[in-house]
């Protein structure tokens, strides 16, 4: 009953907190735009015409949608399922060690990388939670045979591909570890333990392939689609040129590790220390724990990395689990480690190419943040007091308008039926019309170039912002 | 006290007779040393000495008659006196009082100066003066029977109704049930008239539901009992602690029916349990027309303490109700059932009694693990090991752990005996009567523990006997529901609201998710094949999404789930069948049919099991060391 009280202390402590910042950054106009993303697929789902999960779109992770599905108030979406999912690690670090479990609690608090990613990333912050508990207890199993870790170990792996369809790239690995972690053992035992470890993973693969199927007719589509992750625009330039070489992008990773090493230093320092783990003269450990690291390598490799610091907070996760959960001693240099890479937490994103995690620092160290999303809320007045009962819109940038707005049926979407109808000649159709004059991929921008200029053929130009122009009939 | 007449010991008048030899009498002091007890009925519980030889000895040792013919010693009854007495007294003191005059009684006992025998008779002569007779305590029931079999059987089969009727199966289905079915059938009819699509779309969204919550419900079960790996509820330290001259008599009950290949298996295993033989009570409850068993049995020469009760027939013809009357003659403070072809691990019985003593006069049950020696025989053996390592390795556990009914198994439940004959022993109108006793048990406020021991049995290696098997549990299950369903606010009192989801989820769950997968399975595969959207319309958004989750993660998850259960025993060769569940669910379903097709046509027929067919031998020595 006590632990209960503690971790739901821990969980309201947590919530207050990543709620509190939510709600204070959106009163300045910041909001990670993934939020609204979210929002909006999940309005869909629920309020679109017609109303099916389906308008999702089954290219991204669906389990990020989930918690959106539940809960009404997008903004507390992130704070209350990273608070919930950091309760659970604790919870599972509270049974492993006592007091290193609440140093480590203080130490993911005041990392704002952390808080970012309970704040507006959960799904992020998810995965590399459940592939650092599944990381763990796959190798409790290996050391005590007890099942309960081996099955936990592999249901929350194949619950990280519905996360983060990356995490497919460590099959390999974890296979490998199997096979090195069994070689005493007998046959039986080592497939046993394959199976157990990976059928969910498979499985689920499968289960998305299928559903990708049956939902948008190509089981491929979460691949094929142009807003695919492994479709998508690398962030950094550099990335382009080494998809798919293997030299060029160990030397890529070698090159992120070297500048995340002030924020990872503990991993490296904790991989050192390992040495004198009771099963660390194992190489299979070892292996598991480069984890972070082949992610790494092959999100480079297949250019689906972005050089975000938040990364790092899957490396940092690694070090203090393996340290507390495997008893690894915390010496002076350990701890330093840890000291800096906390200051270096605060300091480095600063200079960060991407521009969320930039500004989240940036507003806790010099109250400064950027205004995302006034251009929108804006358009979505603009709409309403017009009296736009139809408007086309592309929600591939124009989703948070759509939220906003709050009445999905009000708009022409790419996932309806009529949209292309609607596209060929909108005067028949709309009242409104909204375009992305940023964006190449905006399907009516493209279809109406000049409206980039503001000209659009039986409609006048009502709004010209940075972004966006709306035109009323 | 009775004043001994002959003042030679026992082993020493045995001795005398030639009946013993000397290192058998110094063997035997030594065991008296270490285990306590009586040393005739050590002597013959080893098998040194036959039953009528103790008896005699007995009847000499204290200088009483003894009388063996029963011809003789009905001459010697007064009918209207051993009439006034309960009969399952008379059973339990092993006594009969034969006549009376003024000043004297005698008395027919095969338990001379044990003191139950004076706290009987001082309850019901006091201040006489007593006459008494040695019989052998297989005349004592002959006896017994041929005044009270009638009384007997009537209490054997009718006893729970008439002390809790509304526990008893043998109304399958009360008017209230006939009258909610009613009801529901006849509201279904005017729905179906008015809107047949929302009809089957509303019975498939409860379908659905209903998957979810079954399948939430295993995956709580199934992690609360995978931590059970982590304790041993019994250590081996605690069974070596235990003091084996404090250990209690202990009643195993054999119930067979024409198992005469199979009934040696037993007498092997139960030779060689670490428990004091001569506190072992074991009963075969024979049926009548069951000669062959009956004399595969007497082949095998069992020892004294192990005695032949002949159950009288009458309907219906089940194992509960042999079990009721094997109860009237149990001598041990504890009770365990084995089958035939049993083969428990020799040191079940002391972490039984270890459980009860921890448990603190709470527990009315503790229910052993049981596995199979045959798991390697075919598919069927193989996916039956599945799923019984899965049952009684992490379910059953997790139950414990949860503090929910635990419905018992066939087998190898140990019983505290008074709390069993104080809740009504078993139902003989169910056919799963091990898991209407789990739940009524709980529900009188008796908890159901696990122990860490297991049973080995011979799994069903032949499909249609695989049915029939399945059938009767199924069936069971279904009569199991309906009683305690009949009156659910008083099932909600007594379990309390997480019993309560539980007991509907895996007893009236259990048979409802067979019977319904088939077609929903048949549903799947038809749209597969024609990808027709003429079943839209019975699938709307919600429906459909809640049906995707199921057919994807629920079916994946039973599956999972079941992958576990290699681990607990190391049977890893058997992981991979894991993956062929659904075929065996298959096969659960046509069991499930049949079930239900019985429990309208004949809800108390016992579909009989046949053992014996495996052809693996089983590991008698490796199972009981």
């Amino acid at each position: 009953m006590r632990v209960f009280l503690v971790l739901y202390a821990i969980f309201l402590t947590l919530f207050a907190l990543t709620s509190f910042i939510s709600n204070t950054l959106y009163q300045h106009g910041y909001i990670h735009l993934s939020i609204l993303f979210y929002a909006e697929k999940t309005l869909l789902a629920k309020a679109g015409e017609p109303p099916r999960l389906e308008n999702i779109g089954f290219v991204y992770p669906p389990l990020a949608f989930l918690p959106f599905l539940i809960i009404e108030d997008y903004k507390m979406v992130s704070p209350l399922a990273s608070s919930f999912l950091l309760t659970v690690f604790f919870s599972f670090l509270l049974k492993r060690c006592q007091s290193p479990a609440y140093f480590i609690l203080l130490f993911l608090l005041l990392n704002p990388l952390v808080l970012f990613l309970a704040v507006y990333r959960f799904e992020v912050l998810a995965f590399y939670l459940l592939l650092t508990i599944s990381t763990i207890t796959l190798i409790i199993h290996l050391e005590t045979g007890y099942s309960l870790y081996l099955f936990v170990s592999g249901f929350l792996f194949g619950l990280c591909f519905f996360l983060d369809f990356r995490s497919v790239f460590l099959i390999p690995l974890v296979a490998l570890v199997i096979y090195l972690s069994t070689k005493e053992k007998e046959i039986n035992y080592r497939l046993a333990l394959l199976i157990v470890k990976l059928s969910p993973v498979v499985f689920f693969v499968f289960a998305w392939l299928y559903l990708n199927w049956i939902f948008t007719e190509d089981p491929f589509n979460f691949i094929k689609s142009p807003y695919s992750l492994f479709k998508s625009e690398p962030l950094d330039p550099s990335l382009f040129l080494i998809r798919g070489s293997f030299w060029r992008s160990l030397e890529y990773v070698i090159f992120r590790l070297l500048a995340y090493l002030p924020i990872i230093l503990p991993y490296f320092i904790v991989l050192f220390n390992m040495r004198r783990y009771r099963l660390l003269y194992l190489m299979p450990v070892y292996l598991l724990y480069i984890s972070p690291m082949l992610l790494l390598f092959f999100s480079v490799y297949f250019s689906t990395f972005f050089p975000s610091y938040y990364y790092t907070i899957l490396f940092v996760l690694f070090a203090l689990s393996f340290q507390a959960s495997f008893g690894i001693r915390a010496g002076k240099f350990l701890i330093f480690s840890f000291l800096l890479s906390l200051a270096s937490s605060w300091l480095m994103p600063l200079y960060s190419k991407e521009e969320n995690e930039k500004s989240f620092v940036k507003f806790f160290l010099k109250g400064e943040t950027i205004n995302v999303i006034g251009e929108y809320e804006r358009i979505a007045e603009i709409l309403k007091s017009q009296g736009c009962r139809k408007t086309l819109i592309d929600d591939a940038g124009g989703f948070p308008v759509v939220v906003f707005f709050g009445n999905p049926k009000a708009f022409y979407l790419p996932y309806m039926y009529e949209y292309f109808t609607v596209l060929s000649y909108p005067k028949a159709f709309a009242d409104c019309v909204v375009i992305d004059k940023e964006s190449m991929l905006d399907t009516v921008s493209s279809r109406f170039p000049k409206a980039r200029m503001g000209i659009l053929e039986g409609y006048s130009l009502i709004y010209e912002g940075k972004r966006f122009n709306v035109f009323s009939r | 006290m009775v004043e001994l007449l002959n003042k030679v010991r026992i082993g020493e008048l045995l001795l005398s007779k030639g009946l013993i030899t000397q290192e058998q009498l110094e063997e035997v002091l030594e065991y008296q040393k270490r285990y306590g007890g009586r040393l005739g009925w050590i002597l013959a519980s080893l098998g040194y000495i036959r039953r009528i030889d103790l008896f005699k000895a007995l009847a000499e040792h204290f200088g009483f008659e003894f009388i063996q013919d029963i011809e003789t010693l009905k001459k010697l009854i007064d009918q209207n006196l051993l009439t006034r007495f309960d009969p399952q007294e008379l059973a339990k003191f092993e006594v009969i009082p034969a006549k009376q005059n003024k000043e004297e009684i005698t008395i027919l006992t095969s338990d001379p100066g044990s003191q139950r025998l004076y706290q009987f008779l001082e309850k019901h002569f006091p201040n006489m003066e007593y006459k008494f007779i040695v019989i052998t305590d297989l005349d004592l029931i002959k006896l017994l029977e041929s005044y009270f079999k009638e009384k007997f059987i009537d209490r054997a089969v009718h006893g729970l109704f008439y002390t809790s009727p509304e526990y008893s199966a043998s109304i399958v289905f009360s008017r209230g049930q006939v009258l909610v079915m009613g009801i529901l059938l006849y509201l279904s009819l005017v729905w179906i008239y008015y809107d047949a699509v929302s009809y089957l779309a509303f019975l498939i969204f409860v379908v659905q539901v209903f998957y979810v919550a079954s399948i939430l419900f295993k995956l709580i079960l199934s992690l609360a009992g995978a931590k059970a790996e982590m304790q041993q509820f019994i250590t081996d330290e605690e069974v070596k602690a235990l003091d084996e001259k404090d250990l209690p008599v202990y009643t195993v009950l054999v119930p067979v029916y024409k198992e005469p290949e199979v009934i040696g298996i037993l007498i092997n295993s139960l030779k060689k349990v670490d428990y004091p033989q001569n506190k072992l009570d074991v009963i075969l409850l024979l049926e009548e027309d069951d000669k062959e068993t009956y004399e595969a049995a007497k082949a095998h020469k069992p020892p004294a303490n192990w005695r032949f009760v002949i159950v009288p027939p009458s309907l219906p013809k089940t194992k509960p109700k042999a079990c009721n009357y094997g109860l009237f003659f149990a001598r041990g403070k504890y009770l365990t059932i084995y089958d035939a072809e049993d083969i428990p691990e020799a040191d079940q019985l002391k972490k039984s009694v270890i459980a009860f003593q921890k448990g603190g006069g709470e527990y009315i049950c503790f229910q052993a693990a049981l596995n199979y020696f045959n798991k390697d025989e075919n598919f069927l053996t193989k996916m039956f090991t599945l799923e019984y390592s899965y049952w009684f390795d992490y379910l059953l556990p997790g139950l414990y752990n949860l503090n929910l009914p635990i419905p018992l198994g066939g087998t190898s439940n140990h019983f505290d005996v008074e709390k069993l004959r104080e809740v009504g022993a078993w139902d003989p109108f169910n056919t799963t009567e091990d898991a209407d006793l789990g739940v009524r048990a709980f529900g009188k406020g008796y908890k159901v523990g696990v122990i860490n021991s297991t049973t080995y049995e011979e799994a069903n290696a032949k499909v249609g006997n695989w049915i029939r098997q399945r059938s009767r549990w199924i069936k069971g299950y279904m009569q199991t529901w309906l009683v305690h369903a009949r009156n659910s606010r008083k099932l909600y009192k007594n379990v309390g609201l997480k019993g309560f989801i539980a007991f509907h989820l895996l007893i009236g769950g259990t048979p409802f998710a067979f019977l319904v997968n088939p077609i929903m399975w048949a549903v799947f595969i038809f749209w597969l094949i024609t990808q027709t959207k003429a079943l839209d319309v019975f699938f709307p958004p919600a429906i459909l999404y809640i049906s995707l989750f199921n057919l994807l993660f629920g079916n994946f998850l039973g599956i999972y789930l079941n992958m576990l259960a290699v681990f607990r025993r190391k049977y890893y060769e058997l992981l991979p069948y894991a993956l062929l569940n659904p075929i065996y669910w298959m096969l659960h379903s046509r069991a499930a049919y049949k079930a239900l097709y019985e429990l309208f046509t004949k809800p108390f027929y016992w579909q009989k099991t046949q053992h014996g067919i495996t052809k693996y031998k089983p590991p008698i020595q490796e199972a009981t060391q």
